[in-house]
């Protein structure tokens, strides 16, 4: 199967905006997930400046899905939806 | 003496070009550059990375450092901190003389900006929109301009600024 990837915006924005709060996931997502999900930070994901007139940041991608205004709730949704489609 | 290779050098690329069509000028420039490299910025990050095919990693599982994103790993460069919040942090690290022993990424920075004689920073001016819009925060080029008279008068440091 598949591993699903998971990229967690660590750019300016989406940093002030929430991003950093989102370090639960580097501890749930390899208890919960195992082998199956791997999650990193990356330094940018180049979503705000696109969306830059009402941002949604902090964003989230999972796999090729775009998560914005990201809590770790909604992360961890996306990763089962995910997986649950990959089975 | 040759004054070239007694002194440390170091280059900071920090934002992206205004004119993308110069990206891979840049990250050529930055790639042939003799001395330390640093790169201040996620979008620069992502350029050097695209331009010189050099993976990003993180160096640690942390997202959060004294209140600044982490730092990233990536081959032939020394440092790779994000941008504004980071060099704003060094500037203040810079002008209370608290240069040494700082563990965050802005600490790094400094550690790096006092170790070496002279200093090339090459300022990227593209604009974020969403960061003027989003945060009320210096920008670069404000920061930069206020690093270079703290680096010179302060700390005798001899700099050339490029912004493209």
């Amino acid at each position: 199967m598949e591993k699903v990837s998971v990229k967690v915006c660590l750019g300016t924005t989406c940093f002030i905006m929430g991003s950093a709060n989102l370090q639960e996931l580097m501890d749930i997502v390899p208890e919960r997930y195992g082998d199956k999900v791997d999650v990193s930070g990356v330094p940018c994901l180049g979503l705000c400046s696109a969306d830059w007139e009402f941002s949604n940041a902090p964003y989230v991608k999972v796999g090729d899905e775009i998560i914005k205004e990201a809590t770790v709730e909604k992360v961890l949704r996306a990763i089962n939806e995910r997986l649950e489609s990959n089975n | 003496m040759n004054f070239d290779t007694q002194n440390k050098k170091l280059l900071i690329f920090t934002g992206t070009p205004s004119d993308s069509s110069k990206d891979f000028e840049y990250a050529n420039f930055f790639k042939n550059f003799d001395g330390e490299k640093i790169i201040c910025g996620g979008s620069t990050a992502n350029l050097i990375s695209r331009e010189l095919n050099i993976p990003i990693k993180m160096s640690n599982n942390v997202m959060n450092i004294d209140g600044l994103p982490p730092s990233f790993v990536m081959d032939g460069v020394n440092l790779v901190t994000e941008g504004v919040l980071t060099l704003s942090k060094a500037v203040e690290y810079l002008k209370s003389g608290r240069v040494t022993g700082i563990d965050n990424p802005a600490g790094k920075l400094v550690k790096f900006l006092i170790d070496n004689d002279f200093i090339c920073f090459v300022v990227g001016t593209k604009l974020n929109q969403s960061k003027i819009n989003v945060i009320n925060l210096k920008s670069r080029k404000e920061i930069i301009d206020e690093m270079v008279l703290i680096l010179q008068n302060k700390y005798s440091k001899k700099i050339s600024v490029q912004y493209i």
